[in-house]
């Protein structure tokens, strides 16, 4: 059985040659081409999947018809695993990226595993958390974009009402404070100093004198508008 | 003449700014930039896009 390239996040670490073996023959083993669509969102769960070579593209299709890649899963990794445990349906559909070949295994199989082989639970709960720690870093990361977005929205609101054009740049003529334009925008004084550190860098904006010009307003628009 | 300016006076022109995929509609900015501004920051020769501006207006009179 080959399992190179396995990771920290494996199913079958801690598990033995042997043991793996025998863990796999209760499975079923597919190989699926490039494109082979192996589960469907919204199906019953009835097969969690480990992915033995290849790799699989989690994808999940948004109300808007949109679709929206979740996550990879690569060899050693596991698919779908909540949902089978939990009798649900699929959350996701999966497709396979280049020649890929998965083991499946229904739920009573899987609990066998689990009750015979202590090591692939904590496996599990590993690759669980590992998952739950990846999703709050990209919540953090979605939260600090929008306050960034939301920081240049209140500069252009401003710069809307009273900004005079001086040259290429706009100039808000009256002195702000990074506290002030924290509190109006409804975030922190060192947020809105980070921020405009950055865009002063960028050639975004610049200060002077208490003022704040706005060196390029079309680039604080198109990030606004996710551009 | 601002971006706003322009599209006051002729709603017309709207569409161009649609069919371009410009900002420019309800733009903060647009108080301040004129259309040569518009044209420079989208990369779009000033030239074709004053022509199919005159255009669109032309067509609604």
């Amino acid at each position: 059985m080959k399992t190179a390239g396995f990771n920290e996040s494996d199913f079958f670490l801690d598990i033995s040659t042997t043991q793996l073996d025998q863990i796999i023959r209760q499975g079923k083993v597919r190989e699926l081409k490039s494109g082979a669509v192996l589960f469907h969102q919204g199906d019953p769960a009835t097969q969690s999947f480990v992915v033995l070579e290849g790799r699989l593209k989690l994808c999940i299709l948004h109300e808007l018809g949109k679709e929206i890649v979740v996550r990879y899963i690569g060899p050693g990794e596991l698919a779908a695993m909540v949902a089978v445990l939990e009798g649900q349906n699929y959350p996701a559909s999966a497709e396979a990226v280049g020649l890929t070949r998965v083991v499946g295994f229904e739920r009573r199989t899987m609990l066998k595993i689990i009750a015979d082989h202590p090591p692939v639970a904590l496996n599990m709960i590993r690759n669980a958390l590992n998952r739950l720690e990846e999703m709050q870093n990209r919540y953090l990361e979605i939260y600090a974009e929008q306050v960034e977005q939301r920081i240049a929205r209140s500069l252009l609101r401003i710069m809307k009402q009273a900004g005079k054009r001086s040259g290429d740049e706009i100039l808000i003529d009256f002195p702000i404070t990074r506290q002030e334009l924290a509190d109006y925008t409804g975030t922190t004084l060192y947020t809105v100093s980070r921020t405009l550190s950055a865009w002063q860098k960028k050639g975004w904006v610049k200060s002077k004198r208490g003022r704040i010009i706005i060196a390029n307003p079309h680039a604080l628009v198109l990030f606004t508008e996710n551009f | 003449m601002t971006i706003n300016d322009l599209l006051r006076q002729y709603p017309r022109a709207t569409s161009v700014f649609i069919k371009r995929m410009m900002l420019c509609i309800g733009c903060p900015a647009a108080e301040f930039h004129t259309l040569e501004d518009a044209a420079m920051l989208y990369g779009f020769p000033l030239g074709d896009l004053s022509h199919e501006i005159e255009t669109a207006i032309a067509e609604g009179m």
